[in-house]
């Protein structure tokens, strides 16, 4: 880890100090209950019985493989959660690049499962 | 939603920004959302459409969102989108994930075209919009197509006033992941060449997905520094006007 975070470094001040404005990035949600305390108790009571209901045409949306969940970088994977759930392992990675004369902007997803991504195996996710 | 975003993400790092999530389907609704959360936070910077919407983005529909949009003076932005109720492609569903992510290009030129076409900047003459991730290489074809169309059929949309590659020049821009990669180079050089007048690129990576574009391996070493320069900052700097914007970041 120590190692990874040196060579990591290395790289980020080897790099020209380009201004880089990133147009797309996702954060995402762990599950509906991160959301519990900025509903209200008729959308609380929604979510915890019925979930999310999404617009897609085929069950579980249209990930590839089937069922599968969110498709990202392995080493976005926080020890907890999904890929784009963690701000502080956004923090310490390659995104957000240290140097800080960079801005960016989120497009986020609403979705609790598959999200908008194409699915992985798990063996594959990390 | 919007809230979630504002307190774990806009207050806890100001180099962020966030897309307002709006019901675009029940326009009334996306409406009371972005005058909501554009007052909420200044760290929202655009309105987040997904590529497969209900109808084209161009139709009446959609416009008071657009409305509302040039109201809070926020861009709107189409995003990638597996979700939707309509086929990716205009002929019906694909079988594979390969040909559903290609096919996302051709949703995007429908868009593009529904909302030039309709009359959509001429009616809200202060609306841009960004293209998320929808590829930017079929733009200078698009923009020929049409205005070569328009110069025979434009009797027929007599609300517009200028051609119709002006309005994606002047109102749109389009990011760069995933990033267009020609098996010669020069043939990318080229196309960057044919969008120097708009509309503009913006470079994004799309982290944290497995096709994230690395700002250091995205482009072939052929681009040129000052194309770059205005990939990865000026161009989004100018899009978000984020040097005029009441800024979250006092480093940005």
């Amino acid at each position: 880890m120590a190692k990874a975070s040196v060579q990591r470094s290395a790289r980020v001040a080897s790099r020209p100090k380009t201004a880089i404005i990133d147009c797309d990035i996702h954060n995402i949600i762990n599950g509906l209950p991160d959301l519990f305390p900025y509903l209200s108790a008729r959308w609380r009571r929604h979510a915890e019985t019925i979930g999310m209901r999404g617009p897609a045409a085929l069950a579980e949306g249209l990930t590839y493989p089937r069922n599968s969940a969110f498709a990202s970088r392995a080493d976005s994977w926080p020890e907890r959660g999904r890929p784009g759930s963690s701000l502080e392992l956004r923090r310490d990675s390659t995104w957000i690049p240290s140097g800080s004369r960079s801005a960016f902007s989120t497009a986020s997803f609403l979705w609790d499962r598959n999200s908008t991504t194409v699915g992985l195996p798990r063996w594959l996710r990390r | 939603m919007n809230d979630w975003q504002v307190v774990e993400w806009l207050e806890k790092e100001p180099r962020l920004r966030a897309s307002i999530l709006i019901p675009y389907e029940y326009p009334d609704l996306a409406v009371h959302e972005i005058r909501r959360a554009a007052r909420a936070h200044h760290g929202f910077v655009q309105i987040l459409f997904l590529a497969r919407t209900r109808e084209p983005l161009g139709r009446p529909h959609y416009w008071p969102i657009y409305e509302a949009a040039s109201e809070v003076g926020l861009p709107v932005a189409l995003h990638f989108g597996l979700l939707g109720g309509n086929a990716v492609t205009s002929c019906g569903w694909p079988s594979f994930y390969l040909e559903e992510h290609t096919g996302m290009a051709q949703a995007f030129q429908a868009q593009v075209a529904s909302m030039v076409l309709e009359g959509v900047f001429e009616r809200f003459p202060q609306l841009t919009v960004a293209l998320v991730e929808g590829g930017f290489a079929w733009a200078p074809s698009l923009m020929w197509r049409m205005d070569q169309h328009w110069k025979r059929l434009g009797e027929d949309t007599p609300h517009l006033r200028h051609a119709p590659s002006e309005y994606m020049k002047k109102h749109m821009a389009l990011t760069t992941q995933p990033m267009e990669e020609p098996a010669n180079p020069g043939h990318l050089l080229d196309v960057l060449d044919m969008l120097k007048d708009g509309p503009r690129l913006m470079f994004a990576t799309d982290y944290p997905h497995w096709d994230f574009d690395a700002p250091d391996r995205a482009f072939p070493s052929q681009v040129p520094e000052d194309v770059r320069r205005q990939i990865f900052a000026s161009n989004p700097r100018r899009f978000y006007k984020l040097d005029a914007r009441p800024s979250p970041a006092q480093d940005v």
